[in-house]
């Protein structure tokens, strides 16, 4: 039983960080039906720019409250810059082609910040300094909460509920959700729409930056490949909810992250990243619209 | 029955082509092994084993880039598991050689080892297609991109082909000739299934999928046919590179691998045949001239190449470098 609660924290504090790259896909894929292959990498970049920060930015920082905020901060602003210039220069010259013409770009954009990674940070894993004094808390019987997993849960509940008042309670949030409905009309009424598809990709990649950041506290050793799993999985997340519905994400990456702790935990963890392309097919298959998802009707 | 002909004497006039390659790459000898499927004295041969092997590859690569044609180009059915394909077709063939058939002649166990490649292949292609029947678009390629790597894992946790040291000691049996002779038999059958009933279903699918069926052709038996004959060919391929290579690791096939054949097709042009030949060609031939500033950097530079490529195609001629055109010799009269 201390196992399985073990598991549940450990899983709760994996699927917040998928959660808050998962919503990324779930809102571009909502304005601009476009599978944003290239968001995993915007995560990876995300960790990486906190890293560099940390490191030149301020060399001697103890690691308190303040240094984490600062840290996130930046790694927010890096990877919106980045998720701003590649909507800029791969995605909005492609607007009006055709969907796979779209796609092929973002797995092109995706494979160039992998490698272009490698390139500029080297190939090898770097170790990820911890932003905040590491504490771990014994709960009684063995179950051990880790400050880290705590910083993960805060930060992401208040990221998760800023996002929802930007989308349900603002103008703009009324002007994405108008866009998600159908993008002409949006247009037709007056909503600027490279406008929004603008601030939806900053608000997309910072949360993804700060999941950087966060993956980089809790697993502290990063390469540029280490976006590419994660930004399947928070993919699949988006899916298994509803790809669109932000709620939706949120459910989605917390059961994908339990479900993965549980399968590395009890049965082998060889077959833990299987698992998230088992769930990817089953619910593609059997419920394409997701948890949450309402069914879209195919009209000739 | 003039056509059948025709195409008869293109496969004998290749065949000769074959002989002839492998006699000059074997340093001019004529016993019969080094003519078709043995590894010649390659070393003794005109060009250095490093372009011998780059052709080999280049080879492979065409096969592989036109049996997704089948799918991606002539379909419209947009698949990201290639690999998968490649990987069951490598590991079988490499497991009939190595585990069912130490002893026999190795022109039955190349030929029994390529079929249930691709048989078994096709089999697993058959299962995703029919469960894939009703998802399109980007789905579709998610899917089986999940697929693929569900495959790669599997074989990843098989003890008995090496699991993640790899499979090691498989007999090579390819040369030059041979890979010449069936890369060129590929590209012909491909051709044929695209100029006959099946093709122009498959064209009418990928135009409009709601008025093909109004025509009456059945787009779900149509969408399976194609999914069963790439992955054949696929499987294929996976077995000649397992025999060329003689080491397989399931890092080859990951979905990177994939994401390559796709950008030999998109370079290339969606939907020519020419245009996945061509595709294939560049991108296997570049990189390797760019080794030089690999050397340099120290950085595989090839998967930035391909990424750019994709990027900048997609971008500037999104209907590929051949658009829809295609080669006389392969134009559908």
């Amino acid at each position: 039983m201390n196992e399985f609660i073990q598991h549940t924290i450990n899983g709760l504090a994996l699927g917040s960080i998928y959660a808050l790259v998962a919503l990324g896909y779930t809102m571009v894929f909502g304005v601009l039906q476009l599978i944003n292959f290239a968001h995993g990498d915007i995560f990876m970049l995300g960790s990486f720019v906190g890293l560099y920060f940390i490191r030149y930015g301020i060399p001697n920082a103890e690691p308190s409250f303040l240094t984490a905020i600062m840290v996130i901060i930046v790694a927010m602003a890096g990877s919106a810059l980045i998720g701003v210039i590649i909507e800029k220069f791969a995605y909005r010259p492609l607007r009006k082609s055709p969907r796979i013409n779209i796609l092929i770009t973002a797995i092109g954009v995706s494979l160039l910040l992998e490698y272009g990674g490698q390139l500029v940070f080297g190939a090898s894993p770097q170790f990820f300094p911890d932003i905040l004094p590491r504490k771990n808390i014994d709960l009684g019987g063995n179950i051990i909460l880790d400050s880290n997993q705590i910083t993960i849960f805060v930060i992401s509940f208040v990221l998760m509920q800023l996002l929802q008042f930007m989308v349900f309670k603002t103008q703009f949030g009324r002007a994405m959700r108008a866009i998600s409905h159908s993008l002409e009309t949006a247009n037709l009424i007056g909503i600027n729409v490279n406008k929004v598809i603008f601030i939806t990709f900053i608000i997309g990649s910072s949360l993804a930056g700060a999941a950087g950041v966060l993956y980089g506290v809790a697993y502290p050793k990063i390469d540029p490949l280490l976006g590419v799993l994660p930004g399947l999985k928070a993919f699949i997340a988006a899916v298994l909810g509803g790809i669109g519905n932000i709620t939706g994400a949120v459910i989605g990456a917390l059961i994908l992250g339990l479900s993965e702790t549980y399968v590395a935990g009890y049965i082998s963890s060889t077959y833990r990243d299987a698992l998230a392309f088992v769930i990817l097919i089953l619910v593609l298959l059997l419920r394409p619209a997701g948890l949450l998802g309402s069914k879209k009707i195919e009209k000739v | 029955m003039k056509k059948i002909n025709s195409t008869l004497l293109l496969i004998l006039m290749f065949l000769g082509g074959a002989l002839i390659i492998n006699f000059v790459m074997s340093g001019f000898s004529v016993s019969p092994g080094s003519l078709l499927w043995m590894k010649p004295g390659r070393f003794d041969g005109l060009i250095s084993p490093y372009y011998y092997s780059i052709l080999i590859i280049l080879g492979i690569n065409i096969i592989l880039s036109v049996s997704l044609a089948l799918l991606n180009g002539f379909t419209g059915l947009f698949t990201m598991g290639h690999a998968g394909f490649m990987a069951i077709g490598a590991y079988t063939s490499a497991s009939v050689v190595t585990f069912l058939l130490p002893n026999a002649p190795f022109v039955i166990q190349l030929f029994c080892g390529s079929l249930a490649a691709g048989a078994f292949s096709a089999l697993v292609g058959f299962f995703i297609g029919t469960s894939c029947l009703r998802l399109n678009g980007d789905y579709l390629g998610m899917v089986t991109l999940g697929f693929g790597e569900i495959i790669r894992i599997v074989l990843l946790n098989i003890d008995a082909v090496g699991g993640a040291r790899g499979m090691t000691d498989i007999p090579v049996y390819m040369n030059l000739g041979s890979v010449f002779l069936l890369t060129i038999i590929t590209i012909l059958v491909i051709k044929r299934i695209r100029d006959g009933r099946l093709g122009r279903a498959m064209l009418a699918i990928k135009e409009n999928e709601m008025a093909a069926n109004m025509m009456g052709i059945n787009p779900l038996s149509i969408k399976v046919r194609a999914f069963v004959i790439s992955s054949f060919i696929a499987g294929v391929a996976g077995s000649f590179f397992a025999h060329s290579e003689g080491y397989l690791s399931t890092q080859t096939f990951t979905f990177t691998k994939s994401f390559e054949v796709i950008a030999m097709n998109v370079v290339g042009g969606l939907g020519s045949l020419s245009g996945a030949i061509v595709g294939a060609g560049i991108l296997t031939v570049l990189p390797e001239g760019l080794r030089k500033l690999q050397d340099l950097t120290g950085i595989d530079i090839r998967m930035i190449i391909y990424a750019l490529t994709m990027v900048l195609i997609m971008i500037l001629r999104p209907q590929g470098l051949m658009g829809n055109k295609e080669w006389k010799w392969l134009s559908s009269k």
